[in-house]
């Protein structure tokens, strides 16, 4: 649970920060395509290896399908963060993310509770770092696994990392997953997919319309609101035997906790999205076997916003 | 706690800012050949404690080779058989690996042969016609590398060939370049496992902040005006790269790590990655008396998470003091060499790829039971590799020598030998390599010490022709 105070109030000036800022696509631009059109993918191929990214240092604006391939024996994400407009990588990297990594080996190592981290960062983190915007990216993906986001991307400097964390904890961004990408003001000339299931994302929870099948499976992603305190929703896939727990997943996705997002996980993850501004719409595709999914937010199942499925065979 | 006081930054004037007398330019001994048999070179090696002085006014206790560092030079001619008598006076295992020579697996010293303490093993090996050029030795057993080479076990090879194309007349240089780290009480310093150097040195590998020229800081080197000396540089730090620079002298490249090549190139500056050698010519263009400030400028190998907070320092390494002797006049030099013989990339049967990243090599860390790569005996092949992280790596492959053909997509302009290169950051290079001669398991690994220690290394096993 998000129990720590700092984290929690950290999370909602970034979030809010982040959601106030945030150039949103128009309707004409987060349009679907009905089902059973053509869709014409900008496809991004990102291959996640243990532990770095093979993926473009430049792709072009507007929607792109970043198919994200787990290549490594252990789980990988594809987080995107949006610069402000006058941040480098080096300084976000420099003034952000080593920060918060020293805060976190210092919890993790016992020098230091959440508490008494929330000053330490509080006087360190840059006034810009509550300009950056969360802009999706692919789920938790497990070893051997792959999966697609599309999301809507305006011209800027972008980051892409990764932080689930090694079997001595190290944060596997700082272990080499972690890359600028730019986006050029060129045209993806990409469309959006079309989407046989839908998640609407609100304080209300996560709402799922339609029966996943096995298979590919295309989910339709809206964002309506953010918790306060919270990092905002995501959604996460896994798979699950009948005997693992909500409170299971939860516990594993919590990042407080010294023992999460560290392998094995509770589950096979198959993919999801990552958090991104109130009032977007995006896009992921999973490959669904037969048996019992949790979808989870991992920044706001505590609050209630996940839900269950079974694909039948 | 380190010897800051001894980090030689430049000056505004440019000009290093240390008052006391700088230390006489000197090379390591040779080391005694003890056969009578002139196509024959038999030595003594032995790797013991030793208590050294290397940093002035300091006592500091070192690993050593025959008592100094850098060890005594091997100094062989093409064609020699070389037997090395070895002896490991270390209280843990070791070997002698002879970086960048074609030679037998059993002779390699990598982490298959260690040498128990108290053991004594002889390598033997034959130099083959074609290997002219400058190379080095140092400890290569499994896990520790770095420590006993930091500890002060390094030392050159110079292989002449009895042809050399360049004019006798020019005198010789021989820089090993070495850094290094001290406590207060004068003692090689490792950092304390968890702090935040540590961490830093895990990345980035362990570099010093004293800076070593043949075991002394800051020699002065001297040159008559107009005199083209011939140096050969050798990088013998477990991580630094070193980016070369004379200001206001000419530096002439004319040799790489397998030696010399065809189109010597005039440069500004010059990389060295860990375990690189380079052969210049630098042209003694000061008036008598007049210093030049042998430099390391920055160079951003760093990921920006572990990079140091002075990486933009520009480092002084020696001083070039033009002396009060009569300017010489510099034998005529031939513009270009003779070619190096290319290895042919269309008799490449197999290519591999070779993806880097942190401490890893095809996602995988070290494992000495494990055979990662598998070729036959005198096959030709080519190997991608590709950095996929946002720091420098290097790349090195034992037992035989490749010719990298591009660089990110981009032919390399001219053929030159190679056992370790750079592979910067996100890039990739490709090489053409032929497995001549000698089979056996031959690693291949980042030469950053702490990387390839950490498990950033396989194994190639070439394989004799024929059935299995």
């Amino acid at each position: 649970m998000l129990t720590s105070p700092f984290f929690q109030k950290l999370a909602t000036l970034t979030v809010l920060a982040a959601l106030a800022a945030l150039p949103q696509p128009t309707a004409a631009q987060t349009e679907a395509v009905p089902p059973g059109s053509a869709h014409n993918p900008h496809v991004v191929e990102v291959e996640a290896e243990d532990f770095a990214f093979r993926i473009p240092a430049e792709i072009n604006s507007g929607w792109s399908t970043f198919r994200l391939t787990n290549q490594g024996e252990e789980h990988h994400f594809l987080f995107i963060t949006r610069l402000p407009e006058e941040v480098t990588f080096d300084a976000f990297v420099e003034e952000i993310v080593m920060p918060f990594n020293d805060v976190w080996y210092a919890m993790r190592d016992g020098h230091m509770a959440g508490d008494e981290a929330m000053p330490v960062l509080g006087e360190e983190l840059p006034e810009w770092y509550w300009g950056v915007d969360f802009m999706g990216g692919v789920g938790f993906l497990a070893p051997g696994a792959a999966a697609e986001a599309t999301i809507y991307l305006e011209p800027g400097r972008y980051v892409v990392e990764c932080y689930m964390r090694t079997a001595d904890g190290k944060m596997h961004s700082m272990e080499g997953m972690l890359d600028p990408l730019t986006v050029t003001v060129d045209p993806s000339q990409g469309s959006p997919p079309a989407a046989e299931l839908q998640i609407a994302l609100s304080e209300e929870g996560m709402a799922l319309d339609g029966r996943p099948q096995p298979g590919l499976n295309t989910f339709e992603v809206h964002w309506a609101d953010h918790p306060e305190d919270t990092f905002g929703h995501d959604v996460q896939i896994l798979r699950v035997d009948n005997e693992t727990t909500v409170d299971d997943v939860l516990h594993w996705m919590n990042f407080l906790n010294l023992e999460a997002l560290t392998e094995p996980a509770p589950g096979s993850f198959v993919g999801g999205i990552t958090p991104m501004p109130a009032g977007s719409t995006a896009y992921f595709t999973a490959e669904l076997e037969p048996g019992r999914y949790i979808l989870a937010s991992q920044y706001t199942s505590h609050l209630g916003v996940l839900t269950e499925f079974t694909v039948e065979p | 706690m380190t010897w800051c006081i001894l980090v030689w930054t430049l000056s505004p004037s440019g000009l290093p800012a240390q008052e006391e007398p700088a230390p006489t330019f000197a090379e390591p001994p040779a080391l005694e050949n003890l056969s009578s048999d002139p196509n024959t070179v038999e030595v003594e090696l032995t790797a013991a404690p030793e208590r050294r002085s290397l940093v002035p006014g300091m006592e500091t206790d070192v690993l050593a080779y025959n008592g100094t560092v850098p060890g005594p030079t091997l100094e062989v001619e093409e064609g020699d058989r070389v037997i090395v008598h070895f002896r490991n006076e270390l209280d843990v295992p070791t070997t002698v690996h002879w970086h960048g020579i074609h030679l037998p697996f059993a002779a390699d010293g990598s982490p298959f042969h260690p040498v128990a303490p108290g053991a004594e093993f002889v390598y033997e090996f034959t130099i083959h016609p074609g290997t002219a050029g400058t190379y080095w030795y140092h400890p290569h057993p499994h896990h520790d590398t770095g420590r006993q080479v930091a500890m002060g076990l390094f030392g050159a090879i110079v292989v002449r060939d009895p042809d050399d194309p360049l004019p006798q007349a020019l005198p010789e240089r021989l820089l090993i370049l070495s850094d290094n780290r001290f406590d207060d009480d004068g003692q090689i310093h490792f950092a304390e496992a968890g702090s935040r150097q540590a961490r830093m040195d895990e990345e980035n590998g362990r570099e010093g902040d004293v800076l070593f020229v043949n075991g002394e800081v800051m020699p002065e080197i001297p040159i008559r005006a107009g005199e083209v000396q011939r140096w050969r540089v050798i990088n013998a730090a477990g991580a630094r790269t070193y980016r070369l620079a004379l200001p206001e002298h000419s530096l002439l490249h004319v040799g790489s790590d397998g030696g010399l090549f065809e189109h010597p190139q005039e440069v500004d500056d010059i990389l060295l990655t860990g375990a690189e050698r380079v052969e210049l010519l630098v042209h003694g263009t000061g008036e008598p008396g007049e210093a030049a400030i042998l430099q390391s400028l920055p160079y951003n190998r760093y990921l920006p998470q572990t990079r140091p907070a002075d990486w933009t320092d520009t480092l002084a390494l020696a001083t070039v003091r033009t002396t009060n002797e009569p300017p010489a006049v510099a034998p005529p030099l031939p513009e270009r060499l003779p070619p190096v013989p290319a290895l042919d990339p269309t008799e490449a049967a197999t290519e591999r790829r070779m993806t880097l990243t942190k401490n890893r090599i095809n996602g995988q860390m070290m494992e000495m039971d494990r055979i990662d790569e598998m070729a036959d005996l005198g096959a030709t092949e080519i190997w991608e590799v590709e950095n996929l992280v946002g720091m420098d790596h290097s790349f090195h492959l034992h037992g035989f020598q490749f010719q990298v053909i591009e660089r990110d997509g981009e032919p390399v302009s001219q053929t030159v030998w190679k056992d370790v290169v750079n592979v910067p950051k996100r890039s990739s290079l490709r090489f053409v390599v032929r497995f001549d001669r000698y089979p056996g398991k031959w690693m291949f690994h980042c030469h950053i010490l702490d990387h390839e220690d950490a498990g950033m290394m396989g194994v190639l096993e070439v394989r004799p022709e024929g059935p299995d």
